[in-house]
């Protein structure tokens, strides 16, 4: 942990930005920003980043160090997104998604399926998935930085596979179910 | 070490296929980057010693003579990035008690290098709204040159300026260009010209008025040669 030289510091931050701005989008839409707000809180994390900048180890890879910030701010995000959904009555976060996400999903579906499977998981498990399904991550890393034994990860781990295959296939039914309810008795 | 069953193929498949994370559209990174700029700009302006030591002192000493020159424009750029900010503080700052503290907030606490304090995002940018949310009385005395009451005006140029980006920000570049050209119609000589001269490029950029942002962006590199938004003006307007 060296702190940078002044002159440099600027444009590596810039080009660590450049870097990693769509993985730090894509980790916020995983742990269930919405998408019109995951630029707002992308901007956020890179402000913080910016304040901890000297922190970065260079010797290690970023995505786990930016991922916890991530982490942090999606979690007052969706604290922030409940208050929201209780005073404004809407019910769930399908329902607030943006109008033109229809474009979306037609482009994206496979990450729109992802995206849904995942908001179906507790928070404490999806975050396991995310970071060892989808980050690669080994699950002794995880249980270390989460703070909790390695048995633990596992068996959570476990139980978010089962619960997230489980949410896919119930979108495959519901998917299915509204199909045959338009074109199925033609 | 324990062994973990393997997901189903087509899960496994549906999960390899979104491990990239999904690219940004065009011209995204370049409107989150110059809005990034704005208000780092800010925050360090307001935060004084404490920006010499993160910015580096060069760059400081840079922002500094570019403020005191420019002090009516900075304090407008410095009221649309608050702007932006108080809104996404009010969305990002996490209330939590301490009975309340998940284990990812925990995950944060432990990661490596992130020595997080809790309020780390709330201070700079309170700081920031709270001495800045009544402009008017240092734009009073630093603009005496506008015809009707100086404050207002450049309240209302600001709150222009600020729908403008808000609705770039969301990628409605066709909203944006329409805020900034009212505000052109409305603020000819404005206070805020250069601002809504960035604003502009930026979102015929995103509009894909490719021509016409080119044009503008040399245009103002002519008219704001050491502006601290060269480099983003030229980004946006670039093929």
């Amino acid at each position: 942990m060296r702190p940078p030289k002044a002159s440099d510091s600027d444009a590596e931050f810039r080009a660590f930005f450049r870097a990693h701005l769509a993985y730090v989008c894509e980790s916020l839409r995983r742990l269930g920003v919405q998408s019109r707000d995951a630029e707002d809180l992308a901007h956020e994390v890179f402000m913080a980043v910016h304040r901890r900048f000297d922190e970065l180890d260079r010797s290690r890879p970023p995505r786990p160090w930016l991922f916890a910030f991530a982490l942090r701010l999606a979690s007052g995000y969706r604290q922030k997104a409940r208050v929201v959904r209780e005073t404004v009555g809407i019910d769930s976060e399908v329902a607030t998604e943006q109008p033109d996400a229809e474009a979306q999903l037609a482009r994206d579906g496979d990450r729109r399926t992802v995206y849904e499977a995942l908001a179906a998981l507790p928070i404490d498990r999806r975050v396991i998935f995310v970071m060892h399904e989808l980050d690669e991550r080994p699950v002794p890393d995880i249980a270390r930085e989460l703070e909790i034994p390695v048995q633990t990860a596992y068996s959570r781990l476990r139980v978010a596979k089962d619960e997230f295959v489980a949410a896919v296939r119930r979108q495959a039914m519901q998917q299915r179910t509204r199909e045959g309810g338009i074109h199925g008795r033609a | 070490m324990a062994e973990l069953e393997s997901l189903p193929p087509d899960v496994a498949a549906l999960l390899s296929r979104v491990k990239k994370p999904a690219p940004l559209e065009s011209g995204r990174a370049d409107a989150l980057e110059s809005r990034l700029a704005l208000a780092l700009a800010a925050s360090h302006a307001l935060e004084g010693s404490l920006a010499a030591k993160t910015l580096g002192a060069t760059a400081f000493a840079k922002l500094v003579a570019f403020l005191t020159r420019k002090a009516t424009i900075a304090i407008g750029m410095l009221g649309l990035g608050i702007g932006t900010g108080a809104v996404l503080h009010a969305v990002a700052t996490p209330k939590v008690s301490p009975a309340e503290v998940t284990s990812e907030a925990r995950v944060f606490a432990s990661a490596p290098r992130a020595a997080i304090e809790p309020p780390v995002l709330a201070s700079p940018t309170a700081s920031v709204s709270a001495a800045f949310v009544p402009p008017a009385t240092a734009v009073s005395t630093a603009a005496p040159s506008a015809t009707k009451d100086p404050a207002s005006s450049l309240a209302e140029e600001r709150a222009l300026l600020e729908m403008g980006r808000s609705a770039l920000a969301r990628g409605q570049s066709a909203d944006a260009v329409a805020a900034a050209r009212k505000h052109e119609r409305t603020f000819p000589r404005g206070k805020l010209t250069e601002e809504r001269e960035v604003l502009m490029v930026q979102a015929l950029a995103a509009s894909g008025a490719r021509d016409e942002a080119k044009a503008r962006a040399a245009r103002f590199a002519q008219s704001y040669p050491s502006s601290i938004f060269g480099p983003a003006v030229r980004a946006a307007a670039s093929p």
